[in-house]
């Protein structure tokens, strides 16, 4: 297998002259056409673009203007994130044919870094998946092992990485989309803390749970993507102005010293039921860490065990809502010819238009929200939400950051729970916590000696530093 | 939860379930509902927390072209939609006799 190009290398090569952009680009296209038919994780290439945008670059490097970290650097962007006159259709039927008015923030900040946007990639529809097997446009296969799932939603992101097509990605993690992806095909993953960065022009999901965040090869990579992607947009009023301390510092997470930080290990996290490499491999990564002098403490976050069903509550109510925009009328598929009156033009563009998950899921929020249950379900999860932050504050008193497994197992075959809702769901058992909590998490490869491992690490609102830094520590230290 | 819930809940929900894939929900949902019914088993209450962070809003400015937009914005928005008659969307008839 060769290396995997990374951002820092990749710039290092194009300013030096070892490599021109148009090179990189052809090597990426050559990649996607002998890859992409059996992976299945572009759904379109913006192929002449990107010829075009390359050759622009190779011009600004001959004339020895400096260049950005970012610029030259071919990037896949998920298909839920809008790039102004593309396609973007949320991998569902509903949207087939709907092209974006207008680019998201975080794209808007991509291209005045001169990042190549190389296409879009496939994704469970509307972000509601864990495998990419509910996206209307085929599944993903994973790089590592084409029998099965590179996980979900971001499916698509991580094998475009895993599999060479692109040196990095931007995902959206609602509850795990990114991370667990990450972990499924061996790259990093990271979802910022809510509000860091601008969900503007994402097709939203949970509008409080949904943040956008790089995948890509390394630590360092996903460190320079999210310092271009992150920071307030008045489009968006629930991101935030970063104060200094809560900026990116990257000399700093390349040379901080990892011995004086304590990282806890929850013990709600460490329980039968995970595979027996996965706790093995954290294992590994424990005593890597104790190696550089880093302190491990066990910590307890009690209300961890009830995330999972608080994420269902919240997650579909909202889901419920966002999703009542795409009823045929404004935009994408449109059942208005064969419909007798308008409630008609609503149901049936939306039965055509929407597959089984987003369909359940809908119906869930509904439900949940209704008259007669919304204080059983809705109000009584927001108050455990409350709980599941308090219990991470109270940790992160003690802790500088909380070192987990992703994923409780490795990937799985492609239709393995394609048909049992419930056991999909617990893939996310170990990432929704940080969702509902608003905190950083980014997944990291860990050691295997089979299918790819990932660990997570968390850290308090807005200390992406300290995950940066201690997955850049353990990165040095094993490669 | 029976048929007639999920089919109620889909007219909530302005979504069509067909027959053939009702029962296949209805068992989903037995088993979701379930699974979520698990909060009951927490009698905490907390004062629900303030935001760990503080939005900043825009100010409230008119704008007759939002510089956030290409100048084509409008002519883009009218191309999407299904069908359209002098610059106005063309919908079914909302009331009728």
């Amino acid at each position: 297998m060769t290396t995997p190009l990374t951002i820092t290398t990749l710039h290092d090569e194009l300013v030096s002259g070892s490599t021109t952009a148009t090179q990189v680009v052809d090597s990426i296209l050559a990649a996607i056409e002998t890859k992409n038919t059996e992976l299945n994780a572009y759904t379109e290439v913006f192929t002449e673009d990107i010829k075009k945008q390359a050759k622009e670059i190779d011009i600004k490097i001959k004339t020895g203007a400096t260049l950005g970290i970012l610029e030259g650097i071919p990037m896949s962007i998920k298909d839920a994130i809008m790039i102004d006159n593309k396609k973007c259709t949320s991998s569902s039927l509903i949207l087939e044919p709907y092209t974006a008015v207008y680019d998201a923030t975080v794209i808007k900040r991509l291209k005045a870094a001169g990042v190549i946007l190389v296409g879009k990639t496939n994704l469970d529809e509307f972000a509601m998946g864990s495998s990419t097997e509910s996206s209307a446009f085929e599944p993903t296969k994973n790089p590592v092992d084409l029998e099965r799932v590179p996980g979900g939603s971001s499916g698509g992101s991580a094998a475009s990485v895993a599999g060479g097509m692109a040196v990095a990605s931007l995902g959206s993690d609602t509850g795990g989309s990114i991370r667990q992806p990450a972990a499924f095909t061996g790259i990093v993953g990271l979802k910022p803390t809510y509000g860091r960065v601008s969900r503007f022009g994402l097709i939203a999901m949970a509008s409080s749970l949904d943040q956008i965040g790089p995948l890509s090869n390394t630590t360092l990579d996903a460190a320079h993507i999210l310092e271009t992607i992150e920071g307030h947009d008045e489009l968006d009023a629930t991101s935030v102005h970063l104060t200094p301390e809560q900026a990116l510092d990257i000399p700093r997470i390349q040379t901080a010293d990892v011995s004086k930080m304590t990282v806890g290990l929850p013990k709600e996290y460490f329980i039968d039921g995970i595979a027996p490499e996965i706790r093995e491999s954290i294992d590994q990564v424990i005593q890597t860490y104790k190696g550089l002098g880093v302190t491990f403490k066990q910590i307890s976050l009690p209300y961890s065990e009830y995330a999972i069903p608080t994420y269902y509550i919240l997650m579909p109510a909202e889901v419920s809502s966002n999703l009542a925009r795409f009823d045929g009328i404004r935009y994408g598929l449109s059942q208005r010819d064969s419909a007798t009156n308008l409630l008609d033009v609503y149901k049936k563009s939306r039965e055509k238009g929407f597959g089984d998950e987003t369909t359940r899921r809908i119906l869930l929020g509904t439900y949940v929200l209704s008259s007669g249950y919304y204080g059983s379900y809705y109000s009584k999860a927001k108050q455990i939400q409350a709980l599941i932050k308090r219990d991470f504050e109270q940790a992160f008193q003690d802790v500088d950051a909380i070192l987990t497994p992703t994923t409780p197992h490795t990937a799985f075959k492609i239709g393995e729970k394609a048909n049992d809702p419930i056991s999909m769901y617990l893939e996310d058992i170990f990432t929704v916590a940080t969702n509902i909590a608003g905190i950083p998490g980014i997944s990291i490869p860990a050691p295997t000696q089979g299918l790819p491992i990932g660990f997570q690490l968390m850290s308090t609102h807005f200390d992406e530093n300290t995950i940066l830094t201690l997955g850049h520590a353990y990165e040095q230290t094993t490669k | 939860m029976n048929s007639s819930d999920v089919n109620h809940l889909a007219d909530l929900a302005y979504i069509t379930v067909p027959k053939q894939q009702q029962s296949g929900f209805e068992q989903d949902f037995q088993g979701i509902l379930q699974n979520i019914a698990r909060l009951t088993e927490v009698s905490e209450e907390v004062d629900l927390l303030p935001t760990y962070y503080h939005q900043t809003l825009r100010e409230d400015v008119k704008h007759i072209h939002n510089p956030a937009f290409t100048s084509d914005i409008h002519q883009k928005i009218l191309q999407s939609m299904p069908q359209v008659e002098n610059d106005y969307l063309v919908v079914k008839t909302i009331l009728t006799k």
